[in-house]
């Protein structure tokens, strides 16, 4: 997201996080260019967030990490979606949508 | 523990957060690189944009857990040296505190002896007690106050033939004189049925506990086992005592075993010295010897459900077999028994007594509660003085803390500095509160319970009294420390800082102190007079009309026949003694009985009176004590008619 990091709604970001380790584990800089690339560049994620987000979420037991080659051939931290983060970013999008549609019919009703 | 591992492997951690990051920036210069920016631009740029490298780790500790681990500790060391910067508070706070918790320690530990712990026993709760509520004849001996014996053939019946019960055993509390190498002394003995130990799974500490083949034959078994805090205390914990003999009320015994350490009887608040088969009752009641006197109810029945039988169950299965036992007795009782359709209605309980045997109306109970309430309160005193002391102190640091604030520490992390502080302080006080109760705990225990309340606490510090005393201290430290947060939430930066002397007395501030101070004076009021009434009690029990003239009047006990006198020797010592004493000066009255004065003993008997039909409600039993003559005048018991008994009435020696 654009500019300073309480710009991003809060647990915005790491719903995020969620959604991009969901398929394979990423490590930390992919996990910032892969959001980066989906939005076509309208959100960066500052490392400044990132990883405070992947350590909470660490924490929290949403995500888990280990360390592996990369494919540059370098070790890297490779962070990976648990079953609890896999319920959290179902539960939290489901509340994103409901919010978004919630916002969207409040903007379009005031035309 | 994962939490744990930041803490214990922290610069492993600091690591592995910088490599991560290093990682992070080199692939933004590369990429950069990739971009067609000139190496040290794109250096110059990625640094640039990923912002202070401290800062961004300093986030990322913050959103670990282990950053307020980490903060605890720092935050107990600035607490350290907060409190050693004023000793004189920190003194006064840890001995207030000190008193609280010990109190409430030995409170506790006291509580839980007599109330709250299970029995040190295999499956303490498969235990129940068998409760039967009839007490009136045919039963003779039932204990009126607890309704809780039986006669040995019931006792029989239950433990042969119940198919609810795994285990069924029989206890009988009495007492003995006991003689080793020369020296007697009274013991509490319990007679116990061969299968006790098995039921209730106490192993031996020493040697061996008695079991089901040491109780056959009557007489047959001259076998001690002892208790583990007599062993300790008469014989010193020697092992060597197994297989030596002793003489118990004059007969040799063989010592086969110690009973396992901490426990010390099925009845609540006792501790049986010895333990001896059920067979050698003649022995130990010579006045009534008979072991099998169907209407002899005597006998405490514990008993050991069956697994995955609830105690309804239980009841419901034990209740068809007593009718059975029941009506097998009606059928032996006399033609015009009156009561006999109530007797035969009669209803067995269980309770649960995974305790052990516990009075359903206590004295004993309700005092230790009582004095539970009673240091609990001492304890809220305690606090709220605390409270007092550290509000004060937070007054006088107003200038400190606000200092704090305005360099940048959170409020919360002012708050926590307090809480710190007030959690060193409780952990200190706990710390010698806990050592305070283990100092005095026996002799309080000696002080408010009984003299032979001592052994009962032979192991007054274990894990659940010390948990106790922490949890308490913990507790008081969120208690005491509330005030002074809740100050803290008032307070105005700017305003401490302006004021010279950062004193500044809020309304809300002055509020607290005043509901402070009512409440201690609430407590206060509350336990003078609780004090007040012990001691209205004390001086009314001083006074009371005990029926006879206690003034100048000397008693002793003496037990000829604990050393092995028989019976007609017994009676010319009395004789004899009662002779001499007569005879010294300044001796007005000379007088024995079977049980002393004041002690509590006395003979449950029935009486009879011919012609007189007893009222439904009424029990026939009478307190009775065998006195000599010119008892009552020796006691000066006024006589409201007739005359006292004399030399004259005695026409044979009684037995």
């Amino acid at each position: 997201m654009q500019g300073s990091k309480s710009d991003l709604l809060q647990g915005t970001l790491d719903l995020l996080i969620l959604k991009a380790i969901a398929l394979e584990p990423v490590h930390g800089y992919a996990i910032a260019q892969r959001i980066q690339q989906v939005s076509r560049e309208a959100l960066q994620v500052q490392q400044g967030s990132l990883y405070p987000a992947l350590y909470r979420l660490e924490e929290r037991g949403y995500v888990q990490a280990q360390w592996r080659e990369s494919e540059q051939g370098r070790m890297a931290k490779y962070y990976s979606i648990t079953k609890k983060g896999k319920k959290q970013l179902d539960s939290g999008r489901a509340q994103w949508e409901r919010t978004a549609a919630a916002i969207a019919s409040v903007l379009q009703a005031a035309e | 523990m994962r939490w744990l591992r930041p803490l214990l492997r922290r610069s492993a951690v600091e690591k592995e957060m910088d490599a991560e990051l290093r990682l992070h920036f080199e692939r933004m210069v590369e990429d950069l690189v990739e971009h067609g920016v000139v190496p040290d631009e794109a250096r110059r740029r990625a640094r640039l944009e990923f912002g202070g490298l401290g800062q961004v780790k300093d986030d990322a500790r913050e959103a670990r857990r282990a950053g307020y681990v980490e903060g605890f500790w720092r935050g107990l060391r600035m607490a350290w040296r907060a409190l050693a910067k004023s000793p004189g508070f920190t003194a006064v706070a840890v001995v207030t505190l000190a008193l609280g918790i010990g109190v409430n320690t030995i409170m506790f530990s006291l509580l839980d002896h007599l109330l709250l712990r299970n029995l040190p026993v295999r499956d303490p709760r498969q235990l129940v007690v068998l409760h039967g509520n009839f007490t009136t004849p045919p039963y003779m001996y039932r204990n009126t106050d607890r309704g809780l014996s039986f006669s040995w053939p019931e006792y029989a019946d239950f433990r042969d033939k119940s198919t609810v019960f795994s285990g069924v055993a029989a206890r009988f509390a009495t007492d003995g004189s006991l003689e080793y190498h020369g020296a007697a002394e009274k013991v509490s003995v319990e007679l116990v049925s061969g299968d006790y130990f098995d039921v209730l799974g106490v192993r031996p500490a020493v040697g061996r506990v008695l079991g089901p083949d040491d109780d056959r034959t009557e007489m047959g078994h001259p076998l001690v086992v002892l208790g583990y805090s007599y062993w300790q205390r008469r014989f010193g914990g020697d092992p060597g005592i197994v297989g030596r003999q002793v003489r118990l009320d004059g007969m040799p015994m063989t010592v086969v075993g110690v009973s396992a350490a901490g426990f010390h009887s099925v009845d609540r608040g006792q501790d049986d010295d010895v333990r001896v088969p059920m067979t050698m009752k003649r022995l130990l009641t010579p006045g009534w010897p008979e072991l099998t006197q169907w209407k002899q109810a005597w006998l405490n029945i514990v008993a050991r459900m069956k697994p995955g039988i609830s105690i309804q169950q239980a009841q419901a299965g034990a209740n068809v077999l007593y009718h059975q036992i029941l009506s097998d007795e009606a059928a032996k009782l006399p033609p015009h028994y009156a009561r006999r359709q109530e007797f035969l209605s009669d209803r067995l309980d269980l309770l649960p007594a995974s305790g052990g045997m516990m009075d359903r109306t206590s004295d004993q109970k309700a005092f230790v509660e009582e004095l539970m309430a009673i240091s609990g309160v001492v304890l809220l005193i305690a606090c709220v003085n605390l409270a007092g002391l550290l509000l004060a102190r937070t007054a006088g640091r107003h200038r400190e803390l606000a200092i704090r604030l305005a360099l940048g520490a959170g409020r919360m992390g002012v708050v926590r500095l307090l809480l710190a502080e007030n959690l060193l302080l409780s952990i200190l006080g706990g710390g010698a509160g806990v050592l305070l109760a283990m100092a005095i705990g026996r002799p309080a225990a000696r002080l408010l319970i009984s003299p032979d309340a001592g052994p009962l606490l032979d192991s007054a510090l274990d894990w659940r009294v010390l948990g106790f005393g922490l949890l308490l201290a913990a507790l008081t430290a969120i208690a005491f420390c509330l005030a002074p947060a809740v100050q803290m939430r008032k307070m105005q930066l700017a305003d401490v800082l302006k004021t010279e002397s950062g004193a500044t007395a809020g309304r809300a501030h002055v509020r607290l102190r005043k509901a402070m101070v009512m409440a201690q004076l609430g407590f206060c009021t509350w336990l003078v007079m609780g004090a007040g009434l012990f001691a209205k009690s004390l001086s009314h029990l001083k006074a009371v009309d005990l029926g006879f003239r206690k003034e100048h009047l000397i008693t002793f006990q003496l037990d000829p026949q604990a050393s092995g006198y028989k019976p007609e020797r017994t009676i010319a010592t009395y004789r004899r003694l009662i002779e001499a004493l007569g005879g010294l000066p300044g001796v007005t009255a000379v007088a024995s009985s079977d049980y002393g004065v004041l002690t509590g003993g006395v003979n449950l008997n029935v009486l009879q009176i011919e012609g007189y039909r007893l009222p439904a409600s009424g029990a026939p039993y009478v307190r009775e004590l065998v006195v000599s003559p010119g008892y009552m005048q020796a006691l000066g018991m006024p006589l409201r008619t007739g005359r006292d008994f004399t030399a004259a009435d005695i026409q044979k020696p009684p037995r």
